[in-house]
């Protein structure tokens, strides 16, 4: 899915990192799940609404993350980025970012290399302090 | 694609599935969340011809508790696992098992039943399903059976499945026991595989202690489950008893640790997980 | 606060401009570049550590579907060989390999999958050699010769007066071995880029590399073209932290455009990345240190070795740094301090954040620590009795700059509450035991004695904004944005009004790569450089234009005015353009140094430094031996801090690659193949082994030397990060280790045998 996503539909937000499920550099929505998209085969999405950091941002559902990321310094080499930005989102939604450990617990899957941790989880908790009342 | 001569099947039910697999389950694999799978494809491990894929079959996605069983239909992920309350009311340290088990992404994708399937000796959901002396169902076309899982699983990716046949439910019976805990052992805070693992039920009938890693399949230390049985676990019999764990595993030494290690640390394991039990304390 | 008024746009959070489309998946990396009719190649590589290759038969290979070229060494037009200092790595191997994973052929097909299938084909006939898989095998008297010219690649000894005699006469001497492993950048992405020959026949290389005018250099040494036939584009690029600092494909990419005329692709799949890609050095250091009753340094021998693989590459600099740093920022009067460089066939070792500096200061931070338990001397006043002092004399016989930061930086850590309640930490669990370590550490900023010119530009448009030009790479830094900042206080008008021009050959003059904690003060010096040029040109042009003369138009926030009236650098600029005069001005920058290195070495000493201070706290479970980072706290001298929010993000990264190097990273040879290639087995911290704080607070100072004051930040994090924690583990359990990385196995067997129910009392 993640080479259906990137060279057929030229979504190249979601980004190939370990090809195994260990970086979180692929993760998209499937169904509205996070899910690394290198795991899952092309044929295993038929019919499945797949969600990637393009569409969310099309959506208008990134406002306050992408801000966030950006104002507290949270993007470095940047390449791990959008698969954090999805996973972020999906754990704001579902509300495990009330807490840092249940942030990273959410984010568990995410490797950031630039070690970044710090700032994105502050990105995180702020962006789901400002997203509080509407998207 | 490098794979593109594999032939992809998708039964959209039960009964679709079981007819691929009559007809093509000598050559075929059998993909659930594909977190292993998709793995063993990229390495180019995988030389059946055709895959089957399950993960349109709705009807496999359930847990429900009848009869004095938990149920988890094959495929209920280890999301669907830490959200059920029969799980958690019934075996707790399946679910502290669960959370270990990759990240978030994976535990949308991964099933019990595939963790099973895939038998390999340091899965995390293991231990646990052994240690409530867990089941599963196996359907073919031709009718279904149900084998114990320390009879199903052979070795290391070996189990009793046949060609034609789809492990359609893994169960377990709803103990009221007196507590029970895991605790694995991996490199790093997340996303480790386990070094070890070990995961202690104290059931109404008596104690069960499983372990991970430690050979080719998940091994219960019956020594330790008997001097218990006999004498209780207090302060005094703590020591022993995880020491008698320690004695039933026999590791390796690979990447991940030498075999002298292992034992150590079943032993600190196995004495942190009785630890816990003894003085109530929460998963931490 | 009056600081913060002295300036507008330096000393602030201006947010990354690249950070909003870096989120969305907006930006391009090379490996998501898919043009159309792309040619996709494949490396063909040695299973082998070491081998004799008898021949290479490519015919069923080129006959594969899709197949369009296949390169091997007969096709390299120049030397068949990179390496920034000695070229000894070939490009591609023709007679023998030294490594598992050395490149010995190149395929380009229509497809990724033909080009796989055709890799696959191409027949090389090998003859296994005897391998050399450790540094005790390498010196040993049988040990066959990876390189004629033998085993050690380097040798040197800098000696100051008179160490035995030292040591002798010390009040006590400590004497240790510390030994660390191999590091791997394990950047998300692996190496990629992306080549094609324009209509003017230059090739144009978009490629993840850190140095884009020195990537041009080696690859026209290589494949015979002139310099300016070449473009090499280095931004952006997911991670580098010094592993693409040096070739990895970029001369292969060359080759491979140059024999089939098309654009073609290449990215290292991560298990490629794993073997081929390069690694920071394993050391052995044998450390001997005396100090006075005084708690005076008084003599330090270390003796250090090296594994650097079959090729030298960044090697002598890594031995370097390691030299420079065994002494610690500390004065030491007698030292003998020998670097060996040794080959072996366990890959490649380069460039890694730091250079050598890690594992040197492991060494001297962790003699420091147990000195002081010797003394019964707290660990931070035994550093303030030794520590550099401005305009000293320092160890190696040159004048120090300004230290003054570096006392601050120990006043800090002293000063906080986590060194002063120490040991009031009480941990939830009877076999959990908690400590806190510390330590110093200290990084010269750029090339020592080698000379540095770095040249870069700033361009004012008449539109009405102003480009920065500069070559380091922006590779997640955030040079971009800092640099923006410079320029925009030295002209005093709004960083959103500087745009950039990055790392593009084409474009951009020679500002040097981003490594060595160089970018900010190298581009920053050119940058305000070109800054002062653009202003004195626009003086002359407004001078003109209000009918006075230049010395009479005095320039401020954007505006140059005189008694008869004003105008904006823009209009200025516009006027410049009407006479066809440029409104491009490049700037220099003479990076200060000393005429000659020590003797014995490359580049010692560096003029200027970064220091910092790092308090950690750990909790070691003592059952299974495993190490839970709790805080982080940093204390840097950077000189002044251009952006802070950047400036911390890098020092957060730089802790987080230390705490993955001091408990739970190596990259294992086992008999020289690699065993750690992927992220399943090389593991890297992920987001819940962050600790529950980390932290840095930047301490106030300013280099004379560096733009606005700057420093460098980048490699100083990561530098006390594991001698620190071993310092906590130390304070935890009484065990100090001695040996990298400090995993579970390792801790435990170094703790006594302890029984669970003992734990308990």
């Amino acid at each position: 899915m993640l080479r259906l996503l990137r060279e057929d539909a030229g979504l190249t937000g979601a980004k190939p990192g370990c090809e195994a499920g260990e970086c979180g550099a692929c993760t998209v929505l499937l169904d509205g799940q996070p899910v690394t998209s290198c795991l899952v085969l092309a044929g295993q999405v038929d019919g499945s609404e797949v969600m990637t950091v393009e569409g969310l941002e099309r959506h208008g559902k990134l406002k306050h993350l992408k801000h966030a990321f950006a104002d507290e310094g949270a993007v470095q080499c940047g390449y791990c980025i959008p698969g954090f930005v999805v996973m972020s989102y999906a754990a704001i939604r579902d509300g495990k970012a009330s807490d840092i450990d249940g942030l990273k617990k959410a984010l568990e899957g995410n490797i950031c290399r630039c070690g970044g941790y710090p700032k994105i989880l502050a990105a995180v908790t702020a962006s789901a302090e400002s997203g509080k009342g509407g998207p | 694609m490098k794979y593109s001569h594999i032939k992809l099947l998708s039964p959209g039910s039960l009964d679709e599935a079981l007819a691929f697999l009559h007809d093509h389950g000598a050559e075929a694999r059998i993909i659930s969340g594909g977190t292993d799978l998709s793995v063993y494809l990229k390495d180019d491990l995988v030389k059946e011809s055709v895959i089957v894929d399950i993960s349109k079959v709705k009807e496999l996605r359930y847990i429900q508790e009848a009869d004095g069983m938990v149920k988890l239909g094959a495929r209920t992920t280890f999301s669907d696992c830490l959200g059920s309350h029969a799980v958690w009311r019934k075996a707790t340290f399946l679910n502290e098992a669960a959370r270990e088990v990759g990240s978030t992404q994976i535990r949308n994708l991964a099933t019990v039943a595939g963790n099973v399937c895939n038998a390999s000796p340091a899965a995390d959901s293991l231990p646990p399903l052994y240690a409530l002396e867990a089941s599963v169902t196996l359907r073919s076309s031709l009718g279904e059976r149900e084998v114990r899982l320390d009879e199903f699983i052979l070795g290391p990716r070996k189990t009793r499945r046949s060609a034609d046949e789809l492990v359609t439910e893994v169960k377990f019976p709803a103990v009221d026991g007196h507590g029970n805990r895991f605790r694995k052992l991996g490199l790093r805070a997340s996303q480790a595989i386990s070094v070890v693992s070990v995961a202690a039920l104290s059931a109404v009938d008596g104690w069960r202690i499983a372990m991970g890693a430690v050979g080719p399949t998940v091994v219960r230390a019956a020594d330790a489950e008997e001097y218990l049985d006999r004498n209780g676990l207090t302060q005094a019999s703590l020591k022993a008893a995880s020491e008698l764990v320690a004695r039933a595993a026999k590791p390796i030494t690979d990447v991940r640790g030498t075999a002298e290690y292992r034992k150590r640390a079943i032993e600190a394991l196995a004495y942190q997980c009785l630890y816990d039990i003894l003085y109530g304390q929460e998963g931490t | 606060m009056m600081r913060l008024l002295n300036y507008r746009w330096i000393q602030r959070p201006v947010p990354n401009p690249l950070g909003e489309e870096k989120a969305t998946g907006v930006t391009r990396f090379f490996s998501d570049m898919f043009p159309q009719g792309c040619l996709m190649a494949k490396t063909v590589r040695s299973p082998h550590p070491r081998a004799k290759v008898k021949g290479i038969d490519v015919s069923q290979a080129l006959r594969g579907p899709g197949v369009q070229a296949i390169v091997t060494a007969k096709d390299i037009q120049g030397l068949n060989a990179y390496g920034v200092f000695f070229q000894e790595a070939p490009v591609l191997a023709s007679t023998e390999v030294n490594y598992v994973g050395e490149p010995l052929a190149l395929v380009a097909a229509e497809t990724e999958e033909q080009a796989e299938a055709a890799a696959e084909a191409v027949r090389v006939d090998y003859e296994q050699l005897p391998f050399i898989s450790s540094m005790e095998e390498a010196l040993g008297p049988d040990a066959p010769n990876i390189l004629p010219d033998g085993n050690i690649a380097r040798h040197c000894v800098i000696e100051q007066g008179d160490y035995r005699k030292a040591l002798a006469e010390s009040h006590l001497v400590v004497k240790n071995t510390y030994r660390t492993q191999k590091q791997k950048h394990m950047y998300l992405e692996p190496e990629a880029g992306m080549g094609y020959l324009d209509e003017a026949g230059v090739l144009n290389l978009f490629v993840g590399g850190q140095n884009p005018y020195r990537d041009r250099l080696q690859i026209a040494r290589s494949v015979g073209l002139p310099k300016e036939k070449i473009r090499v584009v280095n931004f952006p690029v997911g991670g580098a932290f010094g592993g693409k600092d040096e070739i990895t494909l970029q001369i292969h990419l060359a080759l491979l455009v140059l024999k089939t005329r098309r654009a073609v692709k290449l990215v290292w799949s991560r298990e490629e990345s794993g073997a081929a890609g390069y690694s920071r050095h394993a050391f052995k250091m044998d450390m001997e240190t005396g100090v006075g009753r005084d708690g005076k340094l008084t003599a330090n021998r270390a003796v250090l070795f090296a594994d650097t693989g079959p090729y030298m590459s960044f090697g002598p600099s890594v031995m370097d740094v390691a030299m420079e740093t065994v002494n610690g920022p500390y004065i030491v009067p007698h030292y003998f301090i020998e670097g060996t460089l040794v080959r072996t066939n366990n890959g490649m070792s380069a460039a890694f954040r730091g250079f050598g500096a890690p594992q040197a200061n492991f060494a001297v931070e962790s003699q420091m620590n147990i000195i002081a338990e010797e003394l019964g001397l707290d660990k931070l006043e035994l550093r303030e009795k030794n520590i550099w002092r401005s305009r000293a004399r320092a160890n190696f016989g040159h004048e120090l700059g300004n230290c003054e930061g570096l006392r601050k930086c120990l006043e800090k850590a002293s000063r906080s509450a986590l060194w002063k309640y120490r040991g009031n930490i009480r941990p939830a669990r009877p076999w959990l035991k908690s400590g806190v370590g510390v330590a110093v550490a200290m990084k010269g900023i750029g090339f020592g004695v080698l000379p540095d010119y770095p040249a870069a530009a700033v361009e004012v448009h008449p539109e009405g904004h102003v480009t920065a030009l500069f070559s380091n790479p922006d590779y997640g830094q955030g040079l971009i944005v800092s640099n923006a900042q410079l320029v925009a206080e030295k002209f005093g008008i709004s960083p959103s009004l500087v745009k950039v021009s990055n790392a593009d050959t084409n474009f951009v003059p020679d500002t040097g790569g981003s490594s060595a904690s160089r970018s900010t003060y190298t581009s920053g010096g050119a940058l305000l450089d070109s800054c002062d040029k653009a202003i004195a040109a626009l003086k002359v042009v407004a001078a003109d234009a209000l009918h006075t003369r230049p010395d009479a138009v005095t320039y401020s926030e954007g505006m140059l005015r005189a008694d008869a009236g004003e105008l904006d650098i823009f209009r200025a600029a516009g006027l410049l353009k009407e006479k066809g005069a440029p409104t491009k001005f490049v700037g220099t920058f003479a990076v200060p140094r000393f005429d000659s290195p020590v003797s014995g070495s490359l580049e010692i000493p560096h003029m200027v430094h970064s220091f910092a201070a790092l308090l950690g706290e750990v909790e070691v479970d003592t059952l299974l031996g495993t190490v839970r980072v709790k805080r982080l706290l940093f204390y840097p001298d950077i000189g002044r801090v251009i952006n802070p929010v950047i400036a911390s993000a890098q020092c957060d990264g730089g802790l987080m690659q230390g705490l993955g190097y001091a408990i739970m990273e190596e990259h294992v040879y086992d008999a020289s193949v690699p065993k750690t290639r992927n992220f399943t087995t090389y593991l890297v911290p992920c987001p819940t082994d962050s600790p529950v704080e980390i932290g840095t607070e930047f301490v106030e100072s300013t280099e004379a030397t560096g733009p606005f004051g700057a420093k460098g930040v980048g490699e100083i994090p990561i530098i006390p990060v594991a001698s620190c924690l071993a310092d906590a583990v130390r304070d935890a359990t009484g065990v100090r280790l001695k040996q990298l990385p400090m995993s579970p196995g390792r801790v435990l067997s170094s703790l006594p045998d302890q029984k669970p129910a003992e734990a308990t009392a």
